[in-house]
C-alpha cells in the first residue's frame, strides 16, 4: 500500500486522556515457582555463576588499579574503570531473558552485559559451534568445550580491556566499546545514549528481514534525559510500523528498552535532581499509546529481571514491541574509581542496597532451596575466580597490537559487489518512477533518483528513509516515485529526528541492511553529529573490523537560495575531519549517479553531499549500470597555465572562470573536480600542479579551516618545488550565509571571483 | 646549576669573535685555568681559559662559528646536569644584525631538554648574495629550474608578485644567455651543481666551446674567497683613511753611512740595536718637537695627544699588524729596543694582546729590508701621519763638491693636509734626517 492520503477531520470533543497505569515491582514468583515453571536447576545455577563471574571480573579491575590482583600484581592497567558492581542481576537476568540469537547494545558500564551475553550464548552453542569457537580444543565432551570457550570469552574480554591484539576488538575499542557480533553483542557505547538509536536500527532491520530477532537495549537512567534517546523512543513506537500503513506486515519494532536505573548519571541523581519523575518508566507513556508495556522491576533480583525480559521478548516476537522496562538497581562504586562517592551520597544508602545484594540474596535462596550446597557455592566462587585469573594472566602475556597498525581498520576495503541470492528478489509494488531522459540527458536530481532506483532493484537490503521522502518524494522531489515502486517497507517517512535518522541507520547497517537516509539540509547533520561522527564513522575501527557500517547519508546543501544561516551551509569539511567516513560531492548528473551507486555498494559509511543549486542541472547520463570509483578526481578541463582544484557547484563557476580567462588573457586553465574528498586523489592534483606550477583551490565552503586548506597544504607538501606562486583558496566569505539575495551573491564565490583569484596566482 | 661560558670580550672594540678550535669536547673534565678553546678576533688568535671546574656539558658554538661577545658558547656543570635551552644566536654577517644579536637574551627559560645543535653548519647557511639588497624572492618552481640548469638565480630579475623570480623569468634569462645552445659535459654539469658554480660563468674550452670538468675546476679556482678577518680590518681601515684624509707626501734622503758605522761599533761592544731603533727614537724626538704630527683631526676639531704612543708596522705572512709602543718618550734606547723587539716577535707569533694593537698616535712603517727605493704609506685612522722608511742604498752623492759613495735612506712622510702644511712636514722629516746623521746625539743616547 504505497500512497496514503490523510483525511483527519477536526474533533474537539471533550475528553480525558488516559495515560494508563505502569506496574512496579509486580514480580510475585519465588525460586520454587520458577523451578516448577520451567527454570531448570542448571540454569538457576548458571545465573549465579554468571553474576559471580561479573562481580569477580570487576573486582579484578579495582584490584588491578592498586596492584592487589594476585594473578598479575605488577600489571599497569591503563583505561577506564566504570565498574557495575551491584548491577549484576540486570546484565544476567536480561541476557537470560532473551534468546541466544537475540541482540544487545550496551553502555560504557557494560562489562557485565558483555560477559553475560557471551556466557549465555556459549552455553547454548552446539558442539559444532563450540568447535568453531575454540578450534584448538580437541575435546569431544560438550562440557569441556563449553568451559574452554568460557575461558576464551573471559580472556578476550580482559585482553580487550588491556588493549591487546587478542581482545574482542583487537585492542582498538577497549572496555567502553567492547563488541562481539558473533554472540549478538552490537557494542557498548561510551556516548551516553549513543547506542540507543543503534539498537532501534537493528530492531528495524529485524522487523524488515522478519528474522524474529529481538534487540535488548541497555542504557542507564542518565541516557533517558538525552535527546537521541527520546527521539528513538518516539521512533520505535511510530504508528506506521503497526497501523494500516504497514500493510500486511503490522509488526512493532522488536526492541526492549532496558532502563538500567542505578540512580546516578555520573553523579547526577535522576530521582531527586535531574529528572522530574520518580520512575523513568513514565517516559514510555509519552511515546506510545500502550506505554510500551512499561513496568518497573526490582533490578537486584535476577529472576525478576529475567522474568520481565522474557515476557517482553515474547511480546516483541509477536510484533507487540517496543517494550520498556525500568530496572531499579544500584551502583556500589562511584562513576569510576576516581570517584569516592562521599560528595553526593551517604554510606548508609550503600549499606542498605548491599543488604539486597543480587548475588548474596540469590545464593542464599539457592542454598535454602537445596539447589546448591554451601560447599558447592564456595567451589563455584573458586572456579570463577580461577578462570578469571587464568584469563587475566594470559591476557597480560598476550601480544600488543603492532604500532605500525595504528590506523589499520579505519576503513573496510569490502563492498557489495555481489548481492546474496536472497536479497536479489526485489519486487516492484506498483510502478517504477519514470526517469525522463532527453537526448541522453538527465537532471542531477533524476540521476540520483535513477541510481537509487537501480540499486534498490538490485539489492533488497537497500532501504530509504528520511523526512518527507515517501509520499511527498522529499523536499526536493529526489525520491519521488520510490515509495510507489518499492512500498513503505523500503521507503518511509521519518519524524523530524535527525539524530535518530542517522543513528538508526548505523544499527540497521551493522546487522545487514544498506540504508540510504536523507538529511533534508546539510545543516541538520549537526543535529546528528554524534551518530555520524562517533557512531557510523568509528564502529568499524573500534570493533577491530568486526562491524561494517554500509550506509549513505545523503545531505543536501541549500546555499545560493537565500535561506540564511541555518539552511545554506556547505559543511563537507567537518566530515573530512572525521576518520572512518567517506565524503563525496558530485558536481554533475553523470558523477552523481555513478558515485551514488558506488556509495550504496561500499561497505563504509558515506557522506554523500548534494547541492540544491545543481538539482536541475542537466548532463549526459548513460542508462543502466556504471560505477565511478571513489578517490578518482576528474579533469573537467585540461590546461597548462594554472590549475583550479574544485568540487561541488563551484566546479561550474571554475569552468566559467576558465573560459573567461581564456577569452580575456589567453590563459589555459586546468579544472580538476575532486568529486571525492575522502578518499582524496592527490595524484591527479599533483600531476596537474607539476605541470602548471600555479593553483587555486575553490569550493563553496568558507575558507576558515576548510578542506581547501588541507588540499593546499598537501600540494605544498607534495609539489612544493613545482610551485611558481603560493597556492590560494577561494570559498565563500568567512562568515555566515545571509538571507539577502544581494548579500548572498557577495557571500558565495562566483566565476568572476574565481577568475580573479586565478589572476593572482598568474602574477 | 650549569654555568654558561660566554664569548669573551678581549679588546675594547671587539664586538664578535670566531671559535677557531675547541681543545675540549663535551663530557671532558675541565679544571679552572684549562684552555678550552681558541678564538680569532679581528686582530689576533687567543686562547680562552676556563673560570670554572666541572664537566663540559654542551658546546653551543662550534668551530668556525662567529658570534657576538657575551653570547653563551658552552655550559660547564655537574656531569649529567641538564643545561638550559639556548636559542642559538644567529651568526653575524652585518653590524645591524650584530647589535640585535647582542641584545637578544641568549638563554631561554631554564629546564627542559637542551636544544639539539643545528646539523647544518651555520656558517654555510649564510647567504652569499651581497649584490641583492634585502630579501630575494624566488618561487620554488623557478628555484628548482635554476638548480636543474646549474645557474645562479640571484642574477635573474623577478617579474612575479613581490618581485619574485618565477619560472618565466628563468626561462627568459636562459634564452637571453643562449643556454639552449651551450654544450656542457654531464660530469662538468654535475660538478658545477655540487660546487655551486653558475655554469653561465664558466668559459668552455672544449671542442666548439663545450664546457668540460677542467673548465669548472678553473671557475672554482677563480671564485672569490672571503678575506681573513685581519685583511678585512686592514681593508676597512685603510679605505676609510685614504678616502677621508687628504694625504700629502714629503720625502727626504738621510745619509746613514756614519750611523751604520757607529751601529757596528756598538755591536762590537755588545750593544745590539737595529736600524729601526734609531729611526723610532728620531721620530719620537721629533714628535715631541712638532706635536701637531702627534695629534688627530676629524676635519672640524683637532685633538692633541699628551703621550707619544708609537705604532710600528710589522709585516706578517698574511697581512700586517701595528703593535704600539706606549709612552714611547719615557723609554731609553735600550728599553725602546727591547719593547720593539718583543712586540715584533709576538706580532709574528700572533700573540699580541688586543690592547697592544690599539691606540697608536703616529706610525712608522719600515720596509728597509725589502729593497725598495721609496714608497708612500697610508695614514692609520686616528693619526696625523705615517713615516714610510725605504731601503738604504749606496749612492753617489756630492759632498762639498766631491762625489762620494754614501748609504742613503729615503723616508717619506704621509700626513694629513688638514692640519699639517708643507713647511711643517718638511721640518719634521728634515728633523729626523738631521738626527739620524748626528752621531754625537746617538753617542749621548747609547
Amino acid at each position: 500500500m504505497p500512497n496514503y492520503l490523510s483525511n483527519i477531520k477536526p474533533s474537539f470533543k471533550q475528553q480525558v486522556i488516559d495515560c494508563g497505569k505502569i506496574p512496579a515491582y509486580n514480580y510475585k514468583k519465588t525460586l520454587n515457582s520458577e523451578l516448577n515453571g520451567g527454570l531448570v536447576k542448571k540454569e538457576a545455577i548458571d545465573l549465579l555463576e554468571d553474576m559471580l563471574t561479573i562481580r569477580e571480573f570487576e573486582e579484578m579491575i579495582v584490584k588491578l588499579r592498586s596492584g592487589a590482583y594476585e594473578a598479575c600484581p605488577s600489571y599497569d592497567y591503563r583505561g577506564p574503570t566504570h565498574v557495575s558492581i551491584g548491577q549484576e542481576a540486570t546484565s544476567v537476568g536480561a541476557c537470560a531473558g532473551i534468546a541466544p540469537e537475540d541482540q544487545i547494545t550496551s553502555t560504557h558500564r557494560g562489562h557485565g552485559d558483555s560477559i553475560a551475553k557471551g556466557c549465555i550464548v556459549i552455553r547454548n552453542m552446539t558442539v559444532e559451534q563450540l568447535r568453531a569457537r575454540v578450534p584448538d580444543c580437541k575435546s569431544n565432551h560438550r562440557d569441556e568445550l563449553v568451559e574452554v570457550a568460557m575461558n576464551d570469552h573471559i580472556f578476550r574480554t580482559i585482553a580487550e580491556l588491556f588493549g591487546k591484539e587478542d581482545g574482542y576488538c583487537k585492542g582498538r575499542g577497549g572496555g567502553m566499546h567492547i563488541a562481539d557480533f558473533t554472540v549478538g553483542h552490537l557494542g557498548a557505547n561510551a556516548i551516553v545514549g549513543g547506542g540507543v538509536p543503534i539498537a532501534a536500527g537493528a530492531a528495524m532491520a529485524a522487523r524488515y528481514m522478519e528474522d524474529k530477532k529481538v534487540v535488548c537495549c541497555f542504557a542507564g537512567d542518565g541516557a533517558y534525559a538525552n535527546g537521541v534517546v527520546l527521539e528513538t523512543l518516539n521512533w520505535a513506537a511510530m504508528n506506521q510500523f503497526t497501523n494500516k500503513l504497514a500493510g500486511k506486515h503490522k509488526f512493532g519494532l522488536p526492541i526492549i528498552f532496558l532502563v538500567v536505573n542505578n540512580h546516578y548519571g555520573m553523579t547526577g541523581r535522576a530521582q531527586v535532581e535531574v529528572a522530574g519523575v520518580d520512575f523513568l518508566a513514565r517516559r514510555a507513556a509519552g511515546f506510545a499509546e500502550n506505554n510500551m508495556h512499561a513496568e518497573v522491576v526490582n533490578g537486584m533480583n535476577v529472576l525478576a529481571v529475567r522474568d520481565a525480559v522474557r515476557r517482553a521478548t515474547e511480546g516483541c516476537r509477536k510484533g507487540d514491541g517496543p517494550y520498556l522496562i525500568e530496572l531499579d538497581t544500584y551502583r556500589y562504586y562511584g562513576h569510576s574509581l576516581s570517584d569516592p562517592r562521599n560528595e553526593y551520597r551517604e554510606r548508609d544508602e550503600e549499606t542498605s542496597w548491599k543488604e539486597v545484594d543480587p548475588i548474596d540474596v540469590y545464593a542464599a535462596e539457592l542454598i535454602k532451596g537445596k539447589v546448591l550446597t554451601s560447599k558447592q557455592y564456595e567451589a563455584l566462587k573458586g572456579h570463577v575466580a580461577k578462570r578469571n585469573a587464568d584469563a587475566a594472566a594470559r591476557a597480560v602475556a598476550s601480544a600488543d597490537p603492532d604500532p605500525a597498525d595504528v590506523i589499520k581498520y579505519m576503513y573496510t576495503d569490502t563492498s557489495a559487489d555481489v548481492v546474496p541470492e536472497e536479497f536479489t528478489k526485489t519486487k516492484i509494488v506498483k510502478e517504477e518512477p519514470e526517469i525522463k531522459r532527453k537526448d541522453g540527458q538527465l537532471t542531477y536530481k533524476d540521476a540520483i533518483k535513477e541510481a537509487l532506483l537501480e540499486e534498490m532493484k538490485r539489492d533488497s537490503r537497500v532501504i530509504i528513509y528520511g523526512e518527507d521522502v515517501a509520499d511527498y518524494g522529499g523536499a526536493f522531489k529526489v525520491t519521488k516515485g520510490l515509495l510507489e515502486a518499492f512500498g513503505r517497507q523500503r521507503v518511509f517517512n521519518s519524524p523530524i529526528s535527525e539524530a535518530a535518522i542517522c543513528g538508526t541507520a548505523v544499527g540497521a547497517a551493522m546487522v545487514g541492511l544498506r540504508p540510504v537516509v536523507e538529511l533534508m539540509y546539510m545543516d541538520f547533520a549537526l543535529m546528528a553529529s554524534d551518530q555520524i561522527s562517533n557512531q557510523a564513522s568509528k564502529w568499524h575501527y573500534m570493533s577491530g573490523a568486526k562491524a561494517e557500517v554500509p550506509l549513505v547519508y545523503r545531505a543536501s546543501v541549500g546555499g545560493g537560495k537565500g535561506y540564511g544561516g541555518q539552511h545554506s551551509q556547505t559543511l563537507e569539511t567537518i566530515f573530512t575531519h572525521i576518520p572512518g567516513i567517506y565524503v563525496i560531492y558530485p558536481a554533475t548528473p553523470y558523477d552523481a549517479k555513478g558515485l551514488l551507486k558506488t556509495a550504496i555498494r561500499d561497505n563504509n559509511p558515506v557522506m554523500f553531499v548534494e547541492s540544491q543549486l545543481l538539482y536541475t542541472a542537466k548532463g549526459n547520463v548513460p542508462e543502466g549500470e556504471y560505477l565511478i570509483p571513489f578517490g578518482e578526481a576528474d579533469v573537467k578541463l585540461a590546461g597548462s597555465d594554472a590549475t583550479i582544484v574544485v568540487w561541488g557547484p563551484a566546479v561550474h563557476d571554475a569552468l566559467k572562470a576558465a573560459e573567461m580567462l581564456k577569452a580575456e588573457k589567453g590563459v589555459s586553465v586546468e579544472v580538476i573536480d575532486l568529486r571525492s574528498l575522502v578518499p582524496l586523489d592527490m595524484e591527479t592534483v599533483v600531476r596537474s600542479v607539476k605541470k602548471t606550477g600555479r593553483c587555486v583551490v575553490a569550493s563553496q565552503c568558507i575558507s576558515i579551516g576548510s578542506f581547501a586548506g588541507e588540499v593546499a597544504s598537501r600540494i605544498m607538501e607534495e609539489a612544493f618545488d613545482y610551485l611558481d606562486t603560493p597556492v590560494l583558496r577561494i570559498g565563500a566569505e568567512n562568515g555566515i550565509a545571509p538571507q539577502s539575495h544581494v548579500l548572498e551573491a557577495a557571500f558565495l564565490p562566483d566565476a568572476k571571483r574565481i577568475a580573479n583569484m586565478v589572476k593572482r596566482v598568474l602574477l | 646549576m650549569a654555568q654558561a661560558v660566554v664569548m669573551p670580550k678581549f679588546g675594547q672594540a671587539t664586538e664578535e669573535s670566531t671559535i677557531m678550535k675547541w681543545h675540549k669536547k663535551e663530557g671532558d673534565i675541565i679544571k679552572k685555568g684549562d684552555v678550552m678553546f681558541e678564538i680569532e678576533t679581528d686582530k689576533a688568535v687567543l686562547e680562552v681559559e676556563s673560570f670554572f671546574d666541572g664537566t663540559l656539558l654542551k658546546i653551543i658554538v662550534g668551530e668556525g662559528e662567529t658570534v657576538p661577545v657575551s653570547v653563551t658558547v658552552a655550559f660547564i656543570g655537574e656531569k649529567g646536569e641538564a643545561v638550559p635551552d639556548v636559542v642559538k644566536t644567529a651568526p653575524v654577517s652585518a653590524p645591524a644584525v650584530r647589535q640585535e644579536a647582542r641584545q637578544a637574551a641568549p638563554v631561554k627559560a631554564a629546564g627542559g631538554a637542551p636544544a639539539a645543535p643545528a646539523s647544518v653548519s651555520v656558517a654555510a647557511a649564510v647567504p652569499s648574495a651581497p649584490e641583492v639588497p634585502g630579501r630575494f624572492f624566488i618561487s620554488p618552481r623557478a628555484k628548482a629550474l635554476a638548480k636543474k640548469c646549474v645557474i645562479d638565480p640571484l642574477k635573474i630579475k623577478g617579474t612575479g608578485g613581490n618581485g619574485r623570480v618565477v619560472e618565466r623569468d628563468v626561462v627568459a634569462y636562459l634564452e637571453s644567455k643562449g643556454y639552449s645552445n651551450m654544450k656542457i659535459s654531464p660530469s662538468a654539469k654535475s660538478l658545477a651543481a655540487k660546487e655551486g658554480i653558475d655554469i653561465l660563468t664558466v668559459r668552455g674550452k672544449g671542442v666548439s666551446g663545450r664546457i668540460m670538468v677542467q673548465d669548472v675546476r678553473n671557475a672554482m679556482a677563480e671564485r672569490p674567497k672571503t678575506l681573513s678577518k685581519m685583511r678585512q680590518v686592514i681593508a676597512q681601515r685603510l679605505t676609510q683613511s685614504f678616502t677621508t684624509t687628504p694625504h700629502f707626501y714629503v720625502s727626504v734622503s738621510a745619509d746613514m753611512t756614519d750611523l751604520f758605522a757607529y751601529r757596528q761599533e756598538l755591536k762590537a761592544k755588545g750593544q745590539v740595536y737595529t736600524v729601526t731603533d734609531f729611526i723610532l727614537e728620531a721620530v719620537i724626538m721629533m714628535l715631541e718637537e712638532i706635536p701637531v704630527l702627534n695629534s688627530v683631526s676629524d676635519g672640524r676639531t683637532i685633538r692633541w695627544h699628551s703621550s707619544v704612543d708609537l705604532g710600528m708596522a710589522v709585516a706578517l705572512d698574511d697581512g700586517l699588524v701595528v703593535p704600539v709602543i706606549k709612552n714611547a718618550t719615557e723609554l731609553n734606547m735600550m728599553e725602546l729596543h727591547d719593547m720593539a723587539k718583543s712586540l715584533a716577535t709576538r706580532a709574528k707569533e700572533g700573540k699580541l694582546l688586543p690592547d697592544e694593537m690599539t691606540g697608536s698616535t703616529f706610525t712608522v712603517s719600515n720596509m728597509g729590508m725589502l729593497d725598495v727605493e721609496n714608497f708612500n704609506a697610508i695614514i692609520n685612522p686616528g693619526e696625523a701621519g705615517i713615516l714610510a722608511v725605504a731601503s738604504t742604498v749606496q749612492k753617489v752623492v756630492v759632498i762639498e763638491g766631491q762625489m762620494k759613495i754614501r748609504s742613503m735612506m729615503t723616508m717619506t712622510l704621509s700626513t694629513d693636509h688638514r692640519i699639517v702644511d708643507g713647511a711643517t712636514g718638511a721640518a719634521f722629516v728634515n728633523g729626523i734626517k738631521n738626527k739620524l746623521e748626528d752621531i754625537e746625539l746617538w753617542k749621548s743616547l747609547t
